[in-house]
């Protein structure tokens, strides 16, 4: 996703694009350990390790939310888990849907039992047509109240009302709440019951199009409305986060709420083009914008100005080698040098890392005494570790790992005078806020130094979809036929059909496991027994398999090499082709080069072309209004386009001219999968896009 | 990324693989459990008109469709999509429009166009599957065709469709959406370039392609505005012929 960092420094808005693209320069920080899953439950905190089971059990723990590794399979095991806790159970909902729960998560504990809840929900009647797979749970904060959503492309996704204190069903009532989506999970903010559910389809590896929309209610039986009105009961959803930067198809959100305005969530991508296409975990900070959901970024490596929120201030070293605030001046001692840090550990969803002068080793460090200093060199000490937390305003919370002779976690604070110093991090005030605008990220200055064109995705902030040229797109990678790719399947002990983990762990009732699925087909409800401890180790052994990754473990080997034109466009058409939206799934079809065009605009105004990356195919505007990709660019004023900054850092993309027409039209987004040129109107998300590196 | 060992890669490959069986199982069974449907099911979603004229619903959704017998085709990608759609499986298969109970015959195969209306935005084809008893779950392609009857002449109309999975539309003869892919139905999902509605009766024609599981799909008309036109009515014998 687009970063919109705060960009202390824009100048001409010609340079803005470069700007903000560029903050994306440096990959995104991927969880560590053993991450592949799909359909993760809500990661859930017991006992101070973090828990989360995907589909066929697929348990996966963490001690710290960063380093990840093989759990110990539930009780029963079945498609798309998810865990609530709630007084001192936890709640466990398996797709078809039926309930186990524990008092614990931790298989090392005497409490570690799973006990049958029976079945919840499914049919309710000859007639129903329901396809009641992937449940989610919410306890209502307003009214303790707890609700479980769930459902797929086959019929609606429901709604029913469960008594928080036995997890069953309350009566036979229930409210259909949307359609067309699967993977649902529901989150109160401020007043608004919000509905987040994955569009798309899954299990095709780097060929799935999952994405995660949502909409909001006051009221928890809906009508859940998106950013535009449409319900999502027709299909409507505003987006959260989709594919991009070589991670493809993410789904199955769920909220981790930390305190303090820290919020996270849990969710797969369908495939990591770095960890050979597997589907894989990720965590991402949860942001709020004008009442909606934003999906965050981990930090990612680069130097920064460090910014004080409540000062204006900059993090500045002192001539007595303390650290202080300062007007920012562009002086060397301002800039910082944030890197990641392997094998130190890390909290949920990143690692540790270290803040050091740029170009030297002076690392900062806090002191025994609530003070910031910068030691001479980095040794490791766990007060030069810090965590870097993105809160609910975008704005990031930095806290060290330790403070020395200290218990209490502290955060670093702006004081009331302008010092610096380490509090109690307080949620309510900005004196522990920093802003981190980018300034070198990969080697080139950000901030409006330098124009450089550059390669990007197109993509609707009101669809999520990308522009693409109307071609038959490849998978990256090759294709996966969802179900049927990969390699010899299973044959090892425990494998066959119960799924990852080998099926239900000892203690499970025969036929407890249940198979993962397809994206819209319906399962059977399974039949409850008694999960007996279920105290099973998924031994990787047991899985059977080789070769390739199956559904979804990607094709085993190691990353997936970008796909450049070149390697795929022997079969495009040679003369115009049509412009359509789809799915970013990183394809050749669907990157474009961005090119400044020298003398082609007024002065004070830059055109650029855009070309498909790798090609000299241009978009250009037709007379009928509408997009069209020439076979070459000409130079024509309807191949030439004027890219605008938002005010919400979205871009309005005008061609110079239109053919016959005096009129001005901007690239609109019209559908999911179409676009067209239309009159601009600043309270429509039509004529917003997103200019994303691929 | 950190760190991530070639043990993680093959922990992820042995985790996944016995995936594969469990899904060619539960293709198997398709429609079956709760989640399944049969004639009874259909019967909530699908009906026989009952009139002459049908209205487009509130948000302009077209509820009433001829629909042929599914037809076996492979493939929901672009090129085996187009592909399919170019063949001729019956005589003026892109101009007829059928009377309900009219008879075709496909690779020897008698098929039967039926019309029916939806009760939903969206018609299920799915269910159309179960009230034939023809099943569409998996590597089927059907055409359906409507006829609305425009009381004038309207210009920068889209034809605003979902599908499930790929689909080609015409409108009055013209292919103006192509969508393709394994996908679902979503309002709105393809949209045609801005083409004009003639005054009196125009036939909108589709081909629906499903490659497994759910398939259903829904159509509207959207004005100069992008509103749901809602001032037509559908009427399958309007095209006099």
């Amino acid at each position: 996703m687009l970063i919109l960092l705060i960009l202390r420094n824009i100048k001409p808005m010609k340079f803005a694009l470069l700007t903000a693209v560029l903050a994306l320069a440096s990959p995104a920080l991927a969880l560590d350990g053993l991450v592949g899953i799909h359909d993760p439950a809500t990661v859930t905190l017991c006992d101070g390790k973090y828990y989360t089971y995907g589909t066929g059990g697929g348990p996966l723990v963490s001690d710290d939310g960063w380093t990840w590794r093989r759990g110990v399979t539930p009780a029963r095991t079945g498609a798309a888990p998810d865990v609530i806790h709630i007084g001192d159970r936890y709640f466990m909902y398996i797709s078809g849907v039926t309930m186990i729960s524990s008092k614990t998560l931790d298989p090392n504990s005497p409490d570690y039992r799973w006990e049958d809840g029976g079945n919840i929900a499914g049919s309710e009647g000859p007639g129903d047509f329901i396809n009641p797979i992937d449940p989610a749970a919410l306890l209502d904060p307003t009214t303790g109240k707890l609700w479980l959503t769930y459902g797929s492309y086959i019929g609606f996704l429901r709604l029913v009302e469960l008594d928080p204190k036995t997890g069953k069903r309350v009566d036979n009532t229930y409210h259909n709440v949307a359609v067309n989506c699967e993977a649902s999970c529901m989150i109160y903010h401020d007043g608004w019951y919000y509905l987040l559910a994955t569009h798309g389809s899954c299990c095709r590896g780097s060929d799935s199009g999952y994405n995660i929309r949502m909409g909001r209610s006051k009221n928890i039986y809906g009508p859940y409305l998106d950013n535009m009105g449409v319900d999502m009961i027709q299909g409507g959803g505003k987006m959260l986060i989709g594919s991009g930067s070589r991670l493809i198809g993410p789904g199955h959100f769920g909220l981790i709420d930390q305190g303090d305005g820290v919020q996270k969530f849990s969710f797969h991508w369908e495939a990591d083009l770095d960890r050979g296409g597997a589907s894989v975990l990720d965590i991402r900070p949860l942001l709020w914008k004008d009442g909606w959901p934003v999906a965050g970024e981990t930090i990612t490596e680069g130097t920064y100005e460090i910014q004080s929120v409540r000062a204006g201030t900059a993090l500045d070293l002192s001539p007595e080698g303390d650290a202080r605030l300062a007007n920012y001046t562009r002086q060397a001692q301002q800039k910082w040098a944030i890197t990641a840090l392997t094998n130190a550990g890390g909290y949920l969803g990143a690692p540790y890392f270290k803040i050091t002068i740029a170009g030297t080793d002076r690392a900062l460090a806090a002191t025994a005494d609530a003070k910031l200093v910068v030691v001479p060199a980095f040794t490791g000490a766990p007060e030069q570790l810090w965590r870097l937390d993105q809160l609910a305003d975008g704005a990031w919370r930095m806290m060290p790992k330790s403070v020395p002779n200290s218990k209490e976690a502290q955060a670093l604070s702006a004081g009331s005078n302008g010092s610096l110093t380490l509090a109690k991090f307080d949620a309510a005030s900005d004196m522990q806020h920093w802003q981190l605008p980018a300034l070198w990220k990969d080697g080139s200055p950000v901030a409006g130094e330098i124009v450089r064109d550059g390669t990007f995705e197109i993509e609707s902030v009101r669809t999520g979809t990308a522009l693409e040229l109307a071609v038959e797109g490849v998978p990256v990678g090759g294709g996966r036929a969802r179900g049927m790719g990969g390699g010899t399947r299973g044959g090892g002990a425990g494998g066959g059909r119960g799924g990852a983990g080998g099926g239900a762990a000892p203690g499970a009732a025969p036929g407890a496991a249940l198979e993962p699925r397809a994206t819209d087909e319906p399962i059977v409800a399974v039949a409850a027994g008694d999960p007996g401890s279920g105290a099973g180790a998924a031994a990787a052994g047991g899985r059977g398999g080789r070769g390739g990754g199956g559904m979804f473990g990607g094709t085993g080997g190691g990353p997936i090499a970008n796909q450049e034109a070149a390697s795929v466009s022997s079969n495009w058409p040679k003369g115009n082709v049509d412009i359509r939206m789809a799915n970013y799934m990183c394809q050749a079809q669907q990157k474009w080069t961005i090119t400044a065009v020298p003398n082609a605009g007024d002065v004070g105004s830059t055109y650029y072309k855009i070309t498909i990356a790798g090609t000299d195919r241009a978009l250009a505007a037709t007379q009928e209004r509408e997009l069209v990709s020439l076979p070459a660019y000409t130079g024509g004023p309807e191949q030439l386009w004027r890219i605008e900054h938002l005010t919400d850092g979205t871009w309005r993309i005008t061609p110079k001219s239109i053919p016959n027409s005096n009129e001005s039209l901007s690239l609109s987004a019209v559908g999911s999968s179409f676009a067209t040129l239309a009159k601009f109107n600043p309270d429509s998300d039509r004529q917003h896009w997103l200019i994303k590196l691929p | 990324m950190t760190t991530f060992h070639k043990t993680s890669i093959l922990v992820l490959v042995a985790l996944f693989s016995s995936a594969l069986l469990a899904v060619a199982g539960a293709r198997g069974g398709g429609g079956r459990g709760s989640g399944g449907g049969n004639a009874a099911s259909a019967a909530n979603f699908l009906a026989r008109p009952d009139s002459a004229e049908k209205a487009p619903d509130a948000n302009g959704f077209l509820q009433r469709w001829l629909v042929l017998d599914p037809i076996p085709a492979q493939g929901v990608t672009q090129g085996p999509v187009q592909a399919a759609v170019k063949k001729e499986y019956f005589p003026n298969q892109f101009t007829v429009v059928p009377k309900d109970g009219d008879k075709v015959t496909v690779d020897g195969s008698e098929l039967t166009w039926h019309a029916l209306d939806t009760k939903f935005y969206n018609f299920s084809t799915y269910h159309f599957g179960f009230l034939v008893n023809k099943p569409t779950t998996a590597n089927v392609l059907m055409w359906a065709v409507t006829v609305v009857i425009s009381p004038e002449e309207m210009h920068d109309v889209r034809l605003a469709i979902g599908s499930n999975d790929a689909s080609v539309w015409w409108v009055n003869g013209q292919e103006v959406i192509g969508l393709y892919g394994d996908r679902q139905t979503v309002v709105d999902d393809a949209v045609s370039k801005r083409l004009t509605l003639k005054k009196g009766p125009n036939i909108i024609r589709c081909a629906i392609h499903n490659q497994q599981g759910m398939t259903d799909f829904c159509a509207r008309l959207l004005d100069a505005q992008d509103k749901p036109i809602t001032g037509i009515t559908i009427n399958l014998a309007g095209a006099g012929q």
